[in-house]
């Protein structure tokens, strides 16, 4: 090393400077990009962690409250309605806004409808004893979207309300989040509240896929796999993995499994591509370790029932309601989902007329038409009226017209068919409808002509029907196992213009045969 | 001119530079409120990858915890004590150099018949002896100290030699190229007024730093590293590397452990780098406290060559790599109140190459950028730079920045090192035109650089 000419370190001059103006440039440029950074750093930092908001001030529509009240009830009976989110900003058509979702709750709570939980319906379903208020509801909400926090939460403490939250848990996110459904740390704080119960909506992907011919939901089908249709072992496997996975969330969120289920799009296993899948897959649920499944997402397009403690436990119905679901359209599909008890005045309930002019006179309905008319019943539930007697008795019937009375119409249920008691004026006969099939003919009797009106007693018990028309021998047959319930309709077959007199048509309740 | 005060840094600046300075520590204060404020976060909502959270909450409590400690620390008090001092200067092919070495350090103030130099020749093979030989004769007798240890055994052998050739109560370690300041001696020697300190580490500056960018990056690195880590250290009362370069030893602190440490083996293998942070360590282990002096400073020479930094930083890797581990093994009985500051220290450490090469490849991979590990990294540089600011106003502070975001980048180095623990050469030695062993010796300051990740 070379002796250094240079100044001992300590006694060195300060390195050369810059210019005032470079450095003052180079200190700010840093400090620029510092805030900057430090910006960024925050908006990458901060949870997502929004808080509740208070529920929309709404009063109801005193026609709303008046019409609610005057729904019909069934003791025993559970409504189930299936809500997803509640949201001013969400402009998806199953995402109802504040203000509606508000005014439905106060409308059912004015009604005096009380929500039940789902250990209530369980009792309800096993036949075990359970006290359920007059109106009795559960409030479900699937997905489990970050609005069951936000919004629908505050509502339903407004009213006391309790729910059920189905949450798709695969897409339940880790505490902080961004995200449009829920963190485990909200539906802890849900549980929490002591208002909400959890259920199981599926844990996978929450789309449709390609399927043989058709994208459908991926549960109840056999879907296509690389371009080929998977085995009933791999369904069977990838259902059952999905099932576990979500119970696994359960167990790790809450502590314990859940019971309830709800079929992702609303498809039970009968929906699928499969006639196995409808039937194992309530086995693949069961040995998941869920007690119930719920049907059910959208706004009916069939017949819906409330919940009675004869509902199929793995095909659960519930009410939709969507964003398009006024109040007036809600009681409207509560109406017709609560099933009415039998009546026994059958001539006291409102008759509208199909081709024909129905009219109540008295205890008497007056059935008019030019050619075939009927009375029938809409909007009401009649799924309950599975055993009972009719009786009435007929005037009006001649040669030229006949009197036909139907049981188990299918209209409004599950099934498309009827049984139809025809009363000509020297025979009566019984014949079955499935659908736009010829009537099948299950009985014939030659009548003796009466004074007056002629009596008819039908007896419907299960699938065993008893005819028995005034003058004639009493029809039996058995009906197709199919038309398992269904209401009454009251109809004229007349050539020419003319009036049927149905006296006195009363029901009374038969024991379950 | 005036003497640095790095300690009181505000101290007689006029009233601009004084503002900047404070400035700067609001700054530093912000980055250190929002590192705060995410690990508070990270801890309130445990989410996404669990382990990368712990690294994040462990290393960023880590660096939070050195700017706060470093803040409470205050140099060792001036006592007015003058112990007997013996500067021990290892020497190895050094030719001229150590001539020049020796009159440096007569020229310390301190009272001459408490000082006394002892220079060992570690068997060089040039004509270093004779230049020692004829720099001794030029001071009285007692003074200067030579000694030949007749054959190439080590530095460590080296040292310790010149340990036992003095009866001094306090021995200075300086490399063969350091530089102390005049004073530097009579402040770093206070510390022992205390008797409980086993050792103290002085202030090393480069000497070099206007040389090229790499000697700018490793000055601001020194000068953080000390005024932050040591500090931080020397608050809890274990600065775990005594550097070479400039360091005092009690001797009733080290010499009960002397033979162990010349003859330390490791793996089945003698050890020949690390021999600072290695005798730091059993001082800490005896049960003595090491403290950091501020005020005592001395200047030394940084690699200037990328080859040369990089060797020296392989062997700093591979001694922190064993002597880390080493002291985590006494430290929890040795010295309680560090072992949670070394226990994240060794722990972070070993993660930090890991987690920069997972960063560098995820995004690669197709994953998402780990963006928060990066501005992480920035603000850290960033508190870094500021600190430099606030204390140093020669515009030196960017290369404190960039030098950081260097130091991480090349942290993977460590893998490389803990593989190749066992080889004990020094890789310079091959190097053509290199300097001897333990000439480029200064400062292991690369407990910074392990950690900022």
């Amino acid at each position: 090393m070379v002796e250094r000419a240079e100044p001992a370190p300590w006694d060195r001059p300060a390195p050369g400077r810059s210019t005032r103006l470079f450095r003052a440039f180079t200190g700010l440029a840093f400090l620029c990009a510092l805030g900057l950074a430090l910006v960024t750093w925050v908006t990458l930092s901060r949870p997502f962690d929004p808080g509740q908001r208070s529920a929309p001030a709404v009063r109801p529509d005193p026609a709303a409250v008046r019409a609610a009240a005057a729904l019909p009830r069934y003791p025993g009976s559970v409504l189930v309605l299936t809500y997803h989110g509640v949201s001013d900003t969400d402009r998806a058509g199953s995402t109802l806004s504040r203000e509606l979702f508000g005014r439905h709750m106060a409308v059912l709570a004015a009604a005096g409808y009380r929500t039940v939980r789902l250990r209530d319906v369980e009792d309800l379903l096993a036949r075990r004893p359970v006290r359920l208020p007059p109106r009795a509801m559960l409030i479900t909400f699937d997905d489990g979207q970050l609005t069951d926090w936000t919004t629908a939460d505050p509502v339903l403490k407004e009213h006391g309300f309790t729910a059920v939250g189905f949450l798709a848990t695969g897409k339940i996110v880790q505490p902080g989040t961004p995200s449009y459904y829920l963190s485990t740390r909200q539906v802890e704080d849900l549980a929490a509240t002591g208002r909400w119960e959890f259920g199981s909506h599926g844990d996978g992907p929450h789309d449709l896929v390609p399927v043989p011919g058709d994208v459908a939901a991926p549960m109840p089908n056999l879907i296509l796999v690389d371009g080929k249709r998977e085995t009933i072992g791999h369904w069977r496997a990838r259902v059952r993995r999905d099932l576990a996975r979500s119970q696994r969330f359960f167990r790790e969120t809450l502590g314990h499994p859940v019971r309830a289920f709800s079929y992702p799009f609303g498809k039970a296993g009968d929906s699928g591509n499969d006639p196995r899948i409808a039937k194992e897959l309530p086995a693949l649920l069961r040995r998941a370790g869920f007690g119930e499944a719920f049907v059910g997402e959208d706004v009916p397009t069939g017949p819906v029932d409330a919940l009675t403690a004869g509902s199929p436990r793995w095909a659960l119905d519930r009410i939709g309601v969507r964003s398009t679901t006024s109040v007036a359209d809600l009681l409207e599909m509560i109406r017709a989902a609560v099933p009415m008890p039998l009546p026994r005045d059958l001539s006291a309930l409102p008759w509208t007329g199909d081709h024909a002019a129905c009219r109540r006179d008295a205890s008497d309905l007056r059935v008019t038409a030019g050619g075939y008319g009927s009375c029938l019943l809409r909007g009401v539930n009649t799924s309950k009226w599975t055993d009972y007697r009719m009786t009435a008795s007929v005037s009006g019937i001649d040669p030229r017209t006949s009197a036909v009375i139907a049981v188990r119409d299918g209209a409004g249920t599950r099934h498309r068919g009827r049984v139809e008691v025809v009363v000509g004026a020297a025979s009566a006969l019984v014949r079955e409808r499935d659908g736009e099939r010829r009537p099948t003919v299950l009985g014939r009797t030659p009548i003796a002509p009466v004074a007056g009106a002629r009596g008819v007693r039908i007896e419907v018990r299960g699938i065993r029907l008893t005819v028995s028309v005034a003058g004639g021998r009493p029809l039996r047959a058995a009906i197709d196992p199919r038309l398992g319930e269904g209401g009454l309709t009251f109809e004229i077959a007349a050539r020419e213009r003319h009036t049927l007199t149905y006296r006195k048509p009363t029901l009374h309740p038969l024991r379950a045969g | 001119m005036t003497r640095r005060r790095p300690r009181i840094p505000f101290g007689g600046l006029p009233w601009t530079a004084r503002l900047v300075s404070l400035g700067a520590l609001a700054w530093v204060g912000v980055i250190c409120g929002m590192i705060v404020w995410h690990v508070s976060v990270k801890v309130a909502y445990l989410r996404g990858n669990l382990l990368l959270s712990a690294y994040t909450v462990l290393v960023s409590s880590y660096v939070i915890s050195r700017f706060a400690l470093a803040a409470f620390y205050r140099p060792p008090r001036d006592a007015g004590i003058v112990p007997s001092v013996a500067i021990v200067v290892p020497a190895y092919n050094e030719g001229e150099a150590v001539a020049r070495t020796i009159h440096s350090c007569i020229g310390l103030e301190y009272p001459d018949d408490k000082l006394e130099i002892v220079v060992v020749n570690d068997g060089s093979t040039d004509d270093t002896w004779e230049h020692m030989r004829k720099a001794a004769a030029r001071y009285p007798k007692g003074r200067v100290r030579c000694v030949d240890l007749g054959g190439n055994k080590g530095k460590r052998a080296a040292m310790a030699a010149g340990i036992r050739a003095t009866s001094a109560e306090i021995l200075v370690f300086v490399d063969s190229d350091s530089m102390p300041a005049p004073g530097s001696v009579r402040l770093l020697v206070q510390g022992f007024a205390d008797e409980k300190v086993g050792a103290i580490s002085g202030l090393t500056h480069v000497r070099n730093a206007d040389e090229n960018v790499l000697t700018r990056m490793q000055a601001a690195r020194y000068y953080v590293s000390f005024q932050l880590l040591k500090s931080a250290e020397s608050v809890l009362g274990a600065v775990t590397c005594c550097s070479g370069c400039f360091a005092a030893y009690r001797r009733a602190a080290i010499a009960p452990l002397l033979d162990a440490w010349e003859h330390q083996r490791f793996l089945g293998v003698e050890c020949t780098y690390g021999d600072d942070r290695a005798l730091t360590n059993r001082v800490i282990k005896a049960g003595w406290t090491t403290r950091y002096d501020a005020r005592a400073q001395a200047w030394t020479d940084a690699p200037d060559r990328y080859r040369k930094f990089f060797r020296q930083q392989l062997r700093w890797k591979k001694s922190w790599s064993r002597e880390g581990p080493l002291l985590l093994a006494h430290v929890w009985r040795s010295r309680t109140r560090a072992l949670p500051s070394i226990a994240v220290q060794t722990i972070a450490g070993l993660l930090s190459p890991l987690v920069v090469l997972y960063s560098l490849v995820t995004p690669i991979a197709g994953g998402r950028f780990p963006m928060i590990y990066f501005l992480g990294l920035y603000l850290v540089s960033m508190g870094y730079a500021l600190t430099y600011r606030m204390l140093r106003d020669d515009g030196m502070w960017i290369y404190a920045f960039a030098g950081t975001f260097f130091y991480v980048a090349f942290s993977p180095q460590l893998l490389w090192a803990i593989a190749r623990i066992r080889d004990g050469k020094w890789g310079t030695r091959d190097a053509p035109a290199s300097a001897p062993p333990f000439a480029q010796r200064p400062v292991q300051v690369h407990g910074a650089a392990v950690n900022d990740g």
